[in-house]
């Protein structure tokens, strides 16, 4: 699956809080890193957490990660 | 340097500068939003958002005015206050015109303004002064994030323009009038803006250390305090609140206002998330209950009844030394929670029975190294592991426990049923330090947000709404701990309403 996040992200954290292993916070960057293990995580998990985000600014498309 | 032009300029994303973009833009005023960040939003982007109005009906207005006067003793900007409760009945329309709605909404009857019971803790004494309403947000998010979002789409939809990662750091003024201000951005690189009105709602200066401790005396820590600071900010990392526009105001010629951040909170790590509405356990909401709470020298200064409203509590430890004191409670109320539930539980964490509290407290100690939870034996141990006076620890506790066997709090009149003796071990103690959202206040304005100098005559053209301004809702001093998202909305449009009338007919 490839997962993206886009460019309305306001880097809240959630994702990061409740799905650790696949997002993380780049303060040097100020963004939203989407780790390894989110290219390989089961597109049931990854729905769910383009659902949870605050303002719909995760994308889960089927494809191959860049 | 690059030039570029627009009737009004509003510096800050926040709930204040979209609601007054917003409302310009659907005036048909050429609009231009200026923000700091890559991305909008504000202190609200990472709170549960509910919001509070006050009825458009004379007799509600007259009433939560009046309450709000008496518990701020007639100490803030009167005229202000009235602008901002006349005006609140605006909210639930802007934010329905965004194509959100609402989860719930909680009436205050004409009889309940000014009981407490407040939803939220940021009105005076936590009085509510009118209906509150609830949004339904998205996800495991929070709405204000939503809200936003939707704002500067529609914002964009009207004309307007939105520019991010554009730090104000001037404002120009000429003759007593406001002509323009200046943006730099990442890279230093400068913008003049030639506008005819500016909108200042940048909310606070949390993240700029010397200015915390220079306007309200605290000194910022992190959410662990590690550091031995005594002021936490409950917003999300990185926020990059360091009070540029504050500066710029002032070099203006906009006078100083007072500044305020007193809240309270429980230190990590393991307390709340660094999103902090996501709590790891129910210790913040333990660290609520109405048990007995004393300062460093073992001193109880206050009725405990009234700490589930975090500015009441977070004025009153904001007097003690150190800035910070400490809930304690024995074995059988620990007993009571978990058999009986909780005295209090805000509506955001709701716990009213509370589990396993003994492992939550093993957890927090042992396994994530909180240095501020404290379990003991004896009383001894507990005074010499928090750091508290024994000697008045144990004068105080002798003191309390009388109180409750004669079932009469004599020294701070806490309701009775309240009275949890502190006998049988083990103990269990929590610190408490005070925490904001941000700072509060700081910039001052008239009755219409108009900023005005030491003279308070406004600069014409000038005007700024929300956390950075409400302090004038407070006084000198600023009692208040946020300005609240119906403050940030209402006085955001209320700043529309002026710019417009100013731009149109130089009003």
């Amino acid at each position: 699956m490839k997962v993206e996040i886009m460019d309305y992200c306001i880097r809240c954290g959630l994702c990061v809080e409740f799905y650790p292993t696949l997002f993380a916070l780049n303060f040097v960057e100020d963004r939203i890193d989407v780790l390894p293990a989110a290219m390989q995580a089961e597109e049931s998990v990854l729905r769910q957490v383009a659902l949870d985000c605050a303002v719909g600014a995760i994308s889960v498309r089927k494809g191959e990660a860049e | 340097m690059q030039i570029i032009k627009t009737e009004v300029a509003v510096i800050g994303s926040g709930l204040a500068g979209l609601s007054a973009a917003l409302v310009l833009a659907e005036n048909g005023i050429k609009v231009m939003v200026f923000e700091k960040r890559p991305f909008q939003g504000g202190a609200v982007s990472n709170t549960p958002m509910c919001t509070m109005v006050v009825r458009n009906e004379r007799k509600f207005q007259d009433r939560a005015f009046e309450v709000h006067n008496e518990f701020t003793n007639y100490n803030g900007n009167m005229g202000l206050a009235r602008t901002w409760i006349n005006n609140s009945w605006r909210i639930p329309g802007l934010i329905t015109g965004l194509g959100l709605d609402f989860a719930g909404k909680v009436e205050t009857s004409y009889d309940e303004i000014g009981t407490i019971n407040a939803y939220t803790g940021g009105f005076p004494k936590g009085m509510n002064l009118g209906d509150y309403y609830l949004l339904k947000a998205r996800g495991k998010g929070h709405g204000g994030a939503l809200i936003c979002l939707r704002a500067v789409n529609k914002i964009r939809a009207l004309g307007g323009e939105i520019h991010f990662n554009r730090t104000l750091t001037e404002i120009l003024v000429d003759q007593g009038r406001i002509i323009g201000a200046i943006v730099t951005d990442k890279a230093g690189g400068k913008t003049r803006i030639d506008c005819q009105a500016l909108i200042v709602a940048t909310g606070g200066f949390s993240e700029n250390r010397e200015m915390v401790k220079k306007y309200t005396g605290f000194d910022y820590t992190d959410a662990n305090c590690s550091n031995g600071g005594n002021v936490m900010f409950n917003h999300f990392v990185n926020a990059q609140t360091t009070g540029e526009a504050h500066q710029a105001v002032w070099a203006a010629g906009g006078a100083k206002g007072p500044v305020s951040a007193f809240g309270r909170l429980v230190p990590g790590p393991g307390i709340v998330s660094y999103t902090p509405w996501f709590t790891r356990n129910n210790l913040y909401t333990v660290a609520e209950q109405p048990y007995l709470l004393i300062n460093r020298n073992g001193k109880r200064f206050i009725n405990e009844a009234v700490a589930q409203t975090s500015m009441n509590q977070g004025v009153a430890i904001k007097n003690q030394p150190g800035r910070y004191a400490f809930l304690l409670f024995d074995e059988e109320t620990l007993e009571h929670l978990e058999q009986v539930g909780t005295e209090y539980a805000y509506m955001i964490f709701p716990a009213k029975k509370i589990t396993n509290l003994r492992e939550q407290f093993r957890e927090v100690i042992e396994d994530q190294g909180n240095q501020h939870v404290f379990v003991a034996d004896s009383l001894d141990d507990f005074s010499r592991i928090a750091g508290i006076d024994r000697e008045g620890l144990l004068e105080t506790v002798i003191r309390y426990n009388q109180l409750c066997d004669d079932g009469y709090d004599q020294d701070f009149g806490k309701n009775p049923k309240y009275l949890y003796p502190v006998r049988k071990s083990r103990f269990y103690g929590l610190r408490i330090v005070n925490s904001a959202y941000n700072t509060l206040g700081g910039i001052r304005t008239n009755e219409k947000c108009e900023v005005i100098n030491d003279e308070q005559k406004p600069i014409k053209g000038l005007y700024s709404a929300g956390d950075c301004m409400a302090g004038e809702l407070y006084g000198d001093p600023s009692l208040a701990v946020c300005s609240l998202s119906t403050v940030a909305f209402t006085l955001g449009m209320v700043c529309a309403d002026q710019a417009t009338a100013y731009v149109r007919e130089g009003i």
